[in-house]
């Protein structure tokens, strides 16, 4: 962005000269209009109203920025990203896909098998950012932010892995079964509460083996005690 | 499963096919979110100040609530009843008949904002100067470049706007050079408030 578009942005966003108007939409209908929650005809009346309104854009900025620090909207999709990775991520295909390999899962685990020893998850830690550049922050006591991951790494591949979580004082409890792709519900800060330091670990399970068990790492959940 | 290399699972985002809005039913709960909500946005009111806003939001929840106790409600619904609440509240000031910035003079209005008299009269100017000029604008490139303006990307006011990306970057960044090209024709060349 051009130091000019900077000065442009900071102009529109100062000055709160004069009274707001009689056709100044309420704050809820902004609130709903920035979050999607309202008719695409209505949200794009509001918008222009905001260019002409320094009341009502200021309560657009002010709806934008605690509604993004609260990740109440999804991050906006990636323009960049190559025709095939916008049809693999189409939410159409998304469920047949994950459908498909619950099969394949499925098949692989009643086909004939040899039971061999498991050996324990390793390198479980936290994982910052996706792609070619993960980075794996500190195994114990990462805030798990949105976009952070859980994560480790299994010498034997079991069929499939379980997380614990439990709080400090073994009060609380959550066994999570883990089938990729999986995201961590809710549950989990529901549980433990926001800001909450938890423990965990990864069981390795496969079959007739017995489940392996990772080292126990921290992880504190996100948001304020 | 076969063999891999790595397992990771991620915390839900909304939009996410896993994502399941967390719900929040104790006074203590609904209270630390509104309270969140209501300090970030009005970090420099005072603390009393605050409070009473905080207090107005627990009491519109109250009445809304049909049965006993404060009720159950999405932390984004909470976020909205507080953004709500903060707002009518700048709205009220906003029309209340004490002196307003509209009525104060330029040398009032620059000792509010730390700058010399002559430099609040130029940038209040050019502030009046982009809203005549974004006003000016077609239409959708309007649209399109007040999302902009306001900070969101171009993905984002895409979104918004229910338009193709593409769309959407060719009006953004046409209408910055109308905009440009409009505060250059009155004789604004920089917009520093």
């Amino acid at each position: 962005m051009s130091w000019y578009e900077q000065e442009l942005k900071a102009a529109f966003a100062a000055g709160l000269e004069g009274p707001p108007g009689p056709d100044c939409p309420a704050p809820e209908v902004i609130w709903d209009a920035l979050n999607l929650a309202l008719p695409p005809r209505q949200r794009y009346r509001v918008i222009l109203h905001t260019a002409a309104c320094p009341h009502c854009a200021q309560a657009w900025q002010a709806a934008k920025m605690i509604a993004d620090e609260a990740g109440l909207r999804p991050p906006a999709p990636d323009p960049a990203a190559p025709w095939w990775q916008r049809w693999l991520r189409a939410p159409v295909l998304v469920p047949a896909l994950a459908g498909s390999a619950a099969l394949l899962v499925a098949l692989v685990w009643l086909g004939p098998r040899e039971p061999g020893p498991l050996a324990p998850p390793v390198d479980s830690g936290v994982m910052r950012g996706h792609g070619d550049a993960p980075q794996l922050l500190t195994a114990d006591g990462a805030v798990l932010a949105p976009g952070a991951t859980l994560s480790w790494r299994d010498p034997t591949g079991a069929s499939h892995h379980k997380i614990v979580l439990y709080s400090p004082d073994g009060e609380r409890r959550l066994e999570l079964p883990v089938s990729e792709p999986m995201v961590l519900d809710a549950e989990v800060v529901e549980t433990f509460g926001p800001g909450a330091t938890v423990l965990w670990y990864v069981v390795a399970i496969d079959g007739p083996n017995p489940g392996a068990e990772s080292e126990v790492r921290t992880i504190t959940l996100p948001g304020e005690p | 499963m076969g063999r891999r290399d790595a397992v990771s699972v991620s915390l839900p985002v909304p939009g996410h096919a896993g994502y399941r809005p967390l719900t929040i039913d104790t006074l203590d709960q609904v209270r630390t979110v509104l309270k969140r909500a209501i300090d970030r946005l009005c970090s420099r009111w005072t603390p009393d100040a605050r409070e009473d806003l905080v207090q107005n939001a627990l009491l519109k929840l109250h009445q809304r609530a049909s049965g006993e106790g404060i009720g159950t409600y999405q932390a984004s619904y909470l976020y909205r009843v507080a953004h709500s609440i903060v707002i009518d509240e700048i709205r009220k000031q906003s029309r209340s008949p004490v002196t307003t910035s509209a009525e104060l003079s330029p040398e009032q209005l620059a000792a509010e904002h730390d700058q010399r008299p002559e430099q609040w009269t130029a940038a209040a100017d050019a502030r009046d100067a982009l809203r005549d000029c974004l006003r000016s604008l077609v239409e959708t490139r309007r649209a399109a470049l007040v999302l902009y303006l306001q900070g969101h990307s171009v993905p984002d006011a895409a979104r918004l706007l229910g338009w193709p990306a593409k769309r959407t970057e060719n009006c953004v960044y046409r209408g910055l050079a109308d905009l440009r090209a409009c505060l250059e024709g009155k004789g604004i060349d920089h917009v520093l408030v």
